[in-house]
């Protein structure tokens, strides 16, 4: 089983790519593109496991709010690191949507990228091939503080007083 | 300038840090170019036509006396001790070693200073008029707002990769000396009719390859709700932006297809779900802003000059520096000086170690130490004291810092061009030197008066030709150096020049100048009337024909 960071650590991945639909019963936890879960919604919707949506960073939002009741992880590809829609996608699901499961970003992931998107709202990360994870891990906290609100904070300026009294 | 708590000072320190880390990282072969290419940027460091050229922003222009000595510093020990001052009010250096960055970020973190976001497709150093804070016409001081950006947008985690690069000017005076129509967000500072304080937001403005004016997708925006709407607006144009083609990649793009009323549509939709939220403004933290810049302890002076300073300003040698480089101040007794960048025979916006550090100095002798950065690429004073100014002109006189154009032909504003920009497709550098040779009798650029000369190297109008009087652009034909030229352009109200015709060789330049200045004095009504106004009134077609011949001018005509 691959391995990946989730909230802060490493563990295994559990989820899987499903080769053949028919097998699908035999799995625990599935990943499959939107594309495929839009084609066979049916079958989807009998799978008593944990399921993981993978789309791209312009995904309609339309086609996946629908189903956020239904899945327990949603991987956002990003196909170069400097492609931003990823990191509104990341906020919208969390903030405006409420999506309370996993959010994994994968692709162009490595140690540099972490931070921002941490403070997105992804709490999962599969790093690219030249990165490992023990590396990317220590880019998840190389600022202790940031001024603007994200999904994991609140802004600075409603937290400088008492921060500054510590 | 905003003076930094321990707070922000540890987030510029953990950015030298993190800076470090990935020019090792680099250097040892661990971070591809691809990978290092964007998080250099967003650290203002360009891999030029010779060597790194490294962007230092100087947050809307602010700078105090010790700020400006570490410069000089930093020009002494890893340039070849000159600075590059730009048209956004920032430093570049252009000869540092890659090796050596992460010290100078370390030299400039010392002084509460960095490299953030000065490049980079994210949202770049905010600019403001020059004279925020001592302007006689303010609303509000511009400064405060500024820095209430600076922080929001910096390491903003949504918004570090945007389809292209985004700036933000803020206005605070009647008149708009911030260019607040030509930025991607312009804010103009307003109070209500119960005199509440807010602004209003207009998008889509900008220079570049499509030169735009910005439009007004709100009248007025309440001061509390204003960093939550710039997230509106920068979340729409970082979704739907377009990053297939960054020449179609600027916002104003985006505004333009979307047409200006659905982009304010889907930005007030946006809006109505984070608003009230927590990033609404809380009064408490306007105020600590406004308390961080320091108070200055003016004297109470009067307004008049006094007699032997009266006397020293009009000997005939300091009358015409009087007249252009001196401002009026909000404060009786109390003058803005222009530090002149634009002496003969040197490049635009370039300043030596030695001037930086007597500016300096004199900023502590006679002001609070305070010194701007002016988008026209000079300094300035902000608070002399009209018994000092005999003092202050002497200094600058010594080390070549009177010359007494602002406002003229021969202040020239010019990016680096092809001398220093891997972008360039001609210098411009050579080209201004040539003009303000052309144009060397002061007496004569008295009488052509006020006009703005701009000079970019190419598309990417970082001289701001558009806006230019005069403006010139450098372009590439068959590998060759070329020059198009634009008149009737202006920066307040915002006008974008139009094209006279095939651009020209660079020998030629001087003389076309020198044929549009001839029909302007040939035929304005007074001398009341600029250059700029002459085009208004006359059209292209008289300076078409001085510059390229009757037939030229009208090819579509007559073809026997
Ligand atoms: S206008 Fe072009 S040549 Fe001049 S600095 Fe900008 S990118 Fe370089």
């Amino acid at each position: 089983m691959t391995k990946q960071i989730l909230n802060e650590v490493i563990v295994e991945n559990p989820f899987q790519e499903v080769a053949d639909l028919n097998t699908l019963s035999s799995y625990s936890h599935v990943i499959i593109p939107i594309e495929l879960y839009l084609e066979h919604s049916s079958a989807f919707e009998q799978f008593q496991g944990e399921l993981g949506i993978r789309i791209g960073t312009d995904q309609d939002l339309a086609l996946l709010v629908p189903i956020l009741s239904k899945i327990s992880l949603i991987e956002v590809r990003y196909d170069s690191f400097t492609d931003g829609r990823g990191h509104s996608l990341a906020r919208l699901l969390r903030e405006a949507y409420h999506y309370k499961g996993i959010l994994r970003a994968s692709g162009d992931v490595f140690k540099d990228t972490l931070y921002y998107l941490k403070r997105c709202g992804f709490n999962a990360f599969l790093v690219k091939e030249s990165e490992t994870l023990d590396h990317a891990l220590q880019g998840l906290n190389v600022f202790t503080e940031s001024y603007q609100a994200a999904v994991d904070q609140i802004p600075l300026f409603r937290r400088r007083v008492e921060l500054l009294r510590i | 300038m905003y003076i930094y708590d321990e707070i922000d000072q540890q987030i510029v320190n953990e950015r030298v840090a993190q800076f470090r880390d990935q020019t090792l990282r680099f250097l040892e072969g661990k971070l591809t170019e691809e990978e290092f290419r964007p998080l250099r940027l967003q650290n203002g460091l360009y891999i030029q036509r010779h060597a790194p050229m490294l962007r230092i922003a100087i947050p809307y222009g602010v700078l105090s006396s010790k700020q400006l000595r570490q410069l000089a510093y930093i020009a002494r020990t890893y340039d070849r001790g000159t600075g590059h001052f730009t048209t956004r009010q920032n430093i570049q250096f252009n000869w540092p070693k890659l090796a050596d960055v992460p010290n100078i970020l370390s030299d400039l973190a010392d002084v509460q200073m960095h490299a953030i976001q000065t490049s980079g497709n994210c949202v770049r150093n905010t600019t403001t008029d020059h004279f925020a804070g001592v302007a006689f016409d303010e609303i509000i001081d511009p400064r405060v707002y500024c820095e209430l950006i600076r922080q929001w947008s910096t390491f903003h985690p949504e918004f570090a990769f945007l389809p292209r690069k985004f700036k933000i000017a803020v206005n605070g005076s009647r008149e708009d000396r911030a260019a607040t129509l030509v930025h991607d967000i312009g804010l103009h500072a307003l109070l209500n009719d119960r005199g509440e304080l807010g602004f209003r937001v207009m998008v889509g403005g900008g220079l570049g390859r499509t030169p735009m004016i910005g439009v007004v997708i709100r009248e007025f925006l309440p001061e509390k709700h204003l960093l939550s709407y710039l997230d509106a607006i920068l979340r729409i144009y970082n979704r739907y932006g377009r990053r297939d083609n960054k020449y179609k990649a600027r916002i104003k793009i985006l505004v333009k297809a979307m047409t200006a009323e659905k982009f304010a549509a889907a930005v007030e939709e946006e809006w109505s779900r984070i608003k009230d939220g927590p990033t609404t403004l809380i009064d408490e933290e306007v105020k600590r802003i406004k308390a961080r810049f320091p108070e200055k302890p003016y004297q109470t002076l009067a307004a008049e000059l006094p007699e032997e300073v009266k006397h020293f300003v009009n000997q005939p040698h300091v009358k015409a520096w009087y007249e252009r480089n001196v401002f009026a101040h909000k404060q009786p007794g109390y003058k803005a000086i222009t530090v002149s960048l634009k002496a003969l025979g040197h490049a635009p916006g370039d300043m030596s170690a030695e001037q930086m550090e007597v500016v300096a100095r004199l900023a502590e002798e006679v002001g609070f130490g305070d010194i701007r950065v002016s988008h026209e690429q000079n300094l300035i004073l902000p608070d002399v004291p009209n018994t000092a100014i005999p003092q202050v002109y002497e200094a600058l006189r010594q080390w070549g810092l009177v010359t007494a154009n602002i406002g003229l032909l021969s202040n020239i504003i010019s990016c680096p061009g092809g001398d220093y920009c891997s972008l360039a497709n001609a210098r411009s550098i050579p080209v201004a030197q040539a003009i303000q040779q052309q144009f060397s009798d002061l007496d004569y650029l008295y009488d052509i008066g006020e006009l703005d000369l701009n000079i970019s190297g190419c598309m990417n109008a970082c001289g701001h030709h558009h806006i230019g009087h005069i403006g010139i652009l450098g372009v590439d034909k068959h590998g060759e150096e070329f020059y198009q030229i634009t008149i009737g352009g202006s920066q307040a109200p915002a006008r974008l020049g139009k094209v006279i015709g095939p651009s020209l060789k660079q020998e030629d330049v001087p003389q076309a100048i020198e044929a549009l200045i001839t029909v302007y004095l040939e035929t304005r009504e007074s001398t009341e009337e600029r250059f700029v106004d002459v085009v208004e009134r006359l059209g292209l077609d008289p300076f078409k024909v001085a510059v390229y011949g009757q037939k030229d001018a009208h090819t579509e005509v007559n073809h026997d």
